[in-house]
């Protein structure tokens, strides 16, 4: 919104063209899946998927004919970033196998070593670990003993 | 020496964590028809909380503790309209400490068309609690006093006469239907996302009527009244309000519910819970309550289920045929 | 006066303790990311149960309105609305944070939410039954418009490109429509699935759209998180009076914006507060530095949500029909008590109604005493958590948050790889925002359009339907100008620049 500086920016052509892209095959495979449906029920997302293709093409036209930028995203660990969306990935389908307790654990473990960057004293790590024990513990005994909620158990427990 | 004590925690922790859950699944692996129930059970609602599926097992909750001395513990996985659940019934333990709400028409009619992720048999209801019968309600300033007004105007205007209800090939669609099809006229179902907004709609003069039921018409008893019933009987909170069958309408039916248990769970603890809740639906407290609300009880335990099973699925099906559901 | 007299009762010793408790509750549950109101009220309802009437309603009461609050703070220092409620309030709160006026940002929610709740519990008492009878005048068709005007609002929200904005939405309509549909009971883009089946959540899709890419952009860096305040400031509770003072109007108009969409069924914090805040941009002499860190922003937002919470109980007791998702659940808590909502709550049940409204005021008015506490240290807690233990905290709070909503596991799958692909997109510049404001007016948009059409049908006419009302001439008047305006703007900043820039 403030005018940026060149520097900051990215040429944005490439990246608005496979967004463009994208966003024209899930609107195309939207209005293709959308063939079984009832009329009534089909109208909605044709018309959605209608108007998402309009604008993607737009924005694909724009892409050739204007020189859009983009605002340069904040650099940062690559590695780190993927370490985390991994976690959290593995942590959701977990839940059902490995039980909330224990996957939470285990993920919240791996997020902290992942989190931090300083050098790990023994001190350090064993604060971490009792921190996180006592949050996760606390919330689990919140929810599952006092608020009856159902957390999973795990499957592959149940099957031992 | 820190790195150790570092390692057993976080190995105290995994193992804190593993026996907890053990713990837990544990007492669920052992049944025991002779102590049934000897802890809490879980009363899984496929729908969100708010709902009449939610009151009336609430309604169940208290006697439920009476009679038992634990705990019904109700909690919601809604979606799907109820789809959700009832496909992940059968993964549940089947131990009789797990029993989830079932609901008619939902259950036969929703594996009749595309695939919903359960069948119909795959659920093994134990008892038949209440239904609501269907009534066909209009707002009390409403220029139709009876139900052969409404016929008239819509023999008059075919479609002009705009019906609320709640949802596509639900209880009210296929009320709208049969009663379309007893009367030989034809109206405009206009489905809205649950029983509240169609009665909204009502109320804001957006339709003319509604198909909702009797406990609808009991929570908004100062604004609305009801053409017709479809129940065997009268209703004893509205007295002045005929039934289908006395206006020559062979029409009773609504939103029936019950509770079912995963597959799994053996007869002897199955025979028991539905004799539980046989009890409940003894009790004179717990009836009066539910028919303040509008409920009509009736008693369907375990071993006639099959039969009223399949008497409401031979019902259905003829509709649903008309319908279109079944190709 | 017997009005009064009812509302003293709210000062019993049981009550006020219950209103104090409820307030603390709901204000740490909102607080933490991951934790919505409506959860928050869901669970607790059963503990309702023993408990009179009043007493129940004033507690469920305290916890939404603290809750409401309380999601403010995890949406200012943390970036990640704490409830749906508070998405907005991140536009500016979380900028305000960044550059180190994160307890102004707090002392100023807590003042906004405040008055924003005496407005709405103002008018609950006032104007009940009068403002009830004008929601019910909305129908399918003024729904359906009002949908559109809510997506038009898109074109205001956006930061950089409003096509982009508009693709955002797209995609979030499109989500919307995974499952079964309501009309035609057709099961929409499940591929098979048993748990598309229940459609994408929208809450879980909202913590995950907001929640994930901050804690993916949390790791990648070593800095801190936020700037340490400078000693001895204190709440800066001065200061928030004096912003406060200045943005009165903004105030009183979002708090107005946030009753009347509560008083809609079915329109909650959300809504309210992405409404107030477009609105308090358009006509501010800052505009420009909205998103940037403008108080004016988290005055808005918070005022309106807050509202939303007196607002919301008007057609909840005076039609029965929810007004907000967490009134649907208070709804059912009542009916199981044998508590009849309708006129009977103000004849027989008079006493009743008047001591919750009392407890209402009660609960707001203490927001701020307990909030400014709170908010004190949730300020100092948050700025000094290292990363390494904050990371992981909120991702459990996230996972514990989402799966509790429906106790479906798919829900938090859906939640994380929701974040992910909104954390890529927004590098590409599509932002969460409009996704998430298609996902939620998605369902209110098809249904009042196929439910005005089958209206207009049946009446012969579906133009006259649609374009035939003065309530819906009114609301199209509005999205007009919702969609010229930014044009406008844009064509006379280009101009500016124009004779600036001399191109």
């Amino acid at each position: 919104m403030a005018t940026d500086n060149q520097a900051s920016t990215l040429d944005a052509r490439p990246s608005d063209r496979a967004l463009a892209g994208v966003m024209i095959v899930i609107a195309v495979g939207a209005i293709v899946f959308s063939r079984d449906m009832s009329i009534m029920a089909s109208v909605f997302p044709r018309t959605i998927a209608t108007l998402l293709l309009v604008f993607s093409a737009a924005l694909l036209i724009k892409s050739f004919v204007v020189h859009p930028r983009r605002a340069r995203p904040e650099p940062g660990s690559v590695g780190r970033r993927l370490g985390l969306i991994a976690v959290m990935l593995v942590w959701s389908f977990a839940l059902k196998w490995l039980g909330f307790l224990a996957a939470s654990l285990v993920s919240a473990a791996v997020l902290a070593v992942l989190a931090h960057y300083h050098a790990w004293t023994p001190r350090r790590v064993g604060g971490y670990a009792i921190a996180l024990a006592v949050i996760i513990g606390a919330f689990y005994t919140l929810f599952a003993v006092v608020l009856n909620v159902p957390l999973p158990v795990g499957l592959l427990w149940r099957q031992l | 020496m820190r790195q150790t004590r570092f390692t057993t925690w976080k190995l105290g922790a995994l193992m804190g964590g593993l026996l907890s859950a053990a713990a837990i699944a544990g007492p669920a692996m052992a049944a025991d028809a002779g102590s049934f129930p000897d802890h809490n059970i879980q009363y899984i609602i496929p729908f969100g909380p708010g709902g009449e599926s939610d009151i009336s097992a609430r309604l169940q909750q208290k006697y439920f503790q009476d009679i038992t001395g634990q705990q019904l513990i109700i909690q919601y996985m809604a979606g799907g309209g109820g789809a959700v659940g009832w496909s992940q019934l059968n993964e549940m333990d089947g131990d009789g400490y797990t029993i989830m709400g079932t609901n008619l028409p939902h259950i036969i009619l929703k594996p009749m068309g595309k695939d919903p992720g359960f069948k119909t048999e795959d659920l093994k209801n134990f008892f038949y609690f209440h239904y609501s019968p269907d009534a066909l309600i209009v707002k009390k300033d409403s220029p139709y006093k009876t139900l052969d007004d409404l016929i008239a105007a819509a023999k008059k205007a075919p479609g002009s006469v705009t019906v609320s209800g709640s949802g596509t090939q639900s209880a009210n669609d296929i009320a709208n239907r049969r009663f379309e099809s007893m009367a030989d006229v034809k109206t405009t179902y206009i489905p809205f996302k649950g029983t509240g907004a169609a009665v909204t709609a009502l109320l804001g003069g957006q339709v003319q009527a509604e198909w909702g039921y009797t406990t609808t018409a009991a929570n908004h008893k100062d604004k609305v009244r009801m053409l017709a019933v479809a129940a065997d009987e009268r209703h004893p909170l509205f007295p002045d309000v005929p039934t289908f069958k006395e206006l020559g309408y062979d029409m009773t039916g609504g939103a029936y519910r019950g509770m079912a248990v995963p597959k799994s769970t053996p007869d002897d603890v199955t025979k028991k819970l539905s004799e539980i809740f046989g009890k409940i639906n003894q009790n004179p407290e717990f009836r009066q309550k539910m028919e303040d609300l509008g409920f009509v009880l009736i008693d369907v335990p375990y071993d006639q289920m099959d039969d009223f099973m399949a008497k409401r699925r031979a019902e259905y099906e003829k509709v649903a045929r008309e319908m279109g559901i079944i190709k | 006066m017997d009005t009064l007299s009812f509302m003293a009762a709210a000062l019993s010793p049981v009550n006020l303790m219950l209103a104090i408790v409820g307030v603390a509750a709901g204000i740490l549950i909102g607080a933490l990311p991951g934790l919505s109101a409506t959860m928050a009220v869901a669970v607790l309802v059963p503990v309702t149960f023993g408990m009179p009437p009043e007493a129940a309603l004033i507690m469920l009461g305290a916890i939404y309105t603290g809750a409401i609050y309380g999601g403010s703070y995890a949406a200012i220092l943390v970036n990640t609305p704490g409830t749906p409620s508070a998405i907005a309030t991140t536009f500016d709160g979380f900028p305000m944070a960044k550059r180190g006026d994160g307890d102004l940002a707090v002392t100023l929610s807590t003042l906004s939410s405040m008055i924003g709740g005496l407005v709405g519990a103002v008018a609950l008492l006032t104007l009940a039954p009068l403002l009830a009878q004008i929601a019910l005048k909305f129908g399918p068709v003024e729904y359906f418009w009002l949908a559109i005007f809510g997506l038009t609002l898109i074109s205001a929200l956006s930061e950089g490109s409003t096509l982009k904005g508009f693709i955002g939405a797209g995609l979030g309509l499109l989500l919307s429509t995974v499952g079964v549909s309501v009309i035609g009971a057709d099961i929409r883009y499940a591929f098979g699935s048993q748990f598309l089946l229940g459609g994408v959540e929208t809450i879980s899709a909202l913590i995950g759209l907001y929640c994930i890419p901050v804690l993916i952009d949390l790791v990648a860096t070593p800095s801190a998180h936020l700037e340490p305040p400078e000693e001895g400031r204190g709440i800066r509770f001065r200061e928030g009076l004096s912003l406060m003072w200045r943005g009165k109007f903004n105030a009183l108009r979002s708090a107005i914006i946030g009753t009347a969409v509560a008083i809609l069924p079915g329109a909650g914090g959300s809504i309210a507060s992405l409404v107030s805040y477009s609105e308090a941009r358009r006509t501010s002499p800052r505009s420009d530095q909205f998103g940037k860190g403008e108080p004016d922003g988290v005055i808005a937002t918070e005022t309106a949500n807050n509202a939303t919470v007196g607002g919301g109980f008007i057609p909840t007791f005076v039609l029965g029909i929810p007004g907000t998702p967490p009134d649907a659940v208070i709804l059912g808590a009542l009916l199981v008590q044998g508590f009849r909502t309708g006129p009977e709550m103000f004849t027989t049940n008079v006493g009743v109604t008047y001591t919750f409204i009392g407890g209402l005021f009660i609960a707001t008015l203490l927001m701020l005493p307990i909030g400014l506490l709170i908010g004190r240290y949730a300020f100092k807690s948050i700025v000094s958590i290292p990363k390494a233990l904050l990371v992981p905290s909120i991702a459990f709070m996230t996972i514990i948050g989402t799966y509790a909503i429906r106790n479906n596991p798919f829900d938090v799958v859906v939640m994380v790889v929701l974040g992910v692909v909104g954390w890529v997109l927004s590098r590409y510049g599509v932002k969460p925002s409009p996704i998430v404001l298609g996902l939620i007016l998605g369902p209110i948009a098809e249904q009042g359009f196929v439910q005005g059409y089958l209206m207009g049908n049946a009446s012969g006419s579906v133009a006259g339907a649609f374009f035939g009302r003065p309530l819906s001439l009114a609301i199209i008047a509005l999205v007009l100008l919702s969609v010229l305006f930014p044009l406008w703007r844009a064509w006379r900043t280009r101009s500016h620049k124009e004779t600036a820039n001399g191109h």
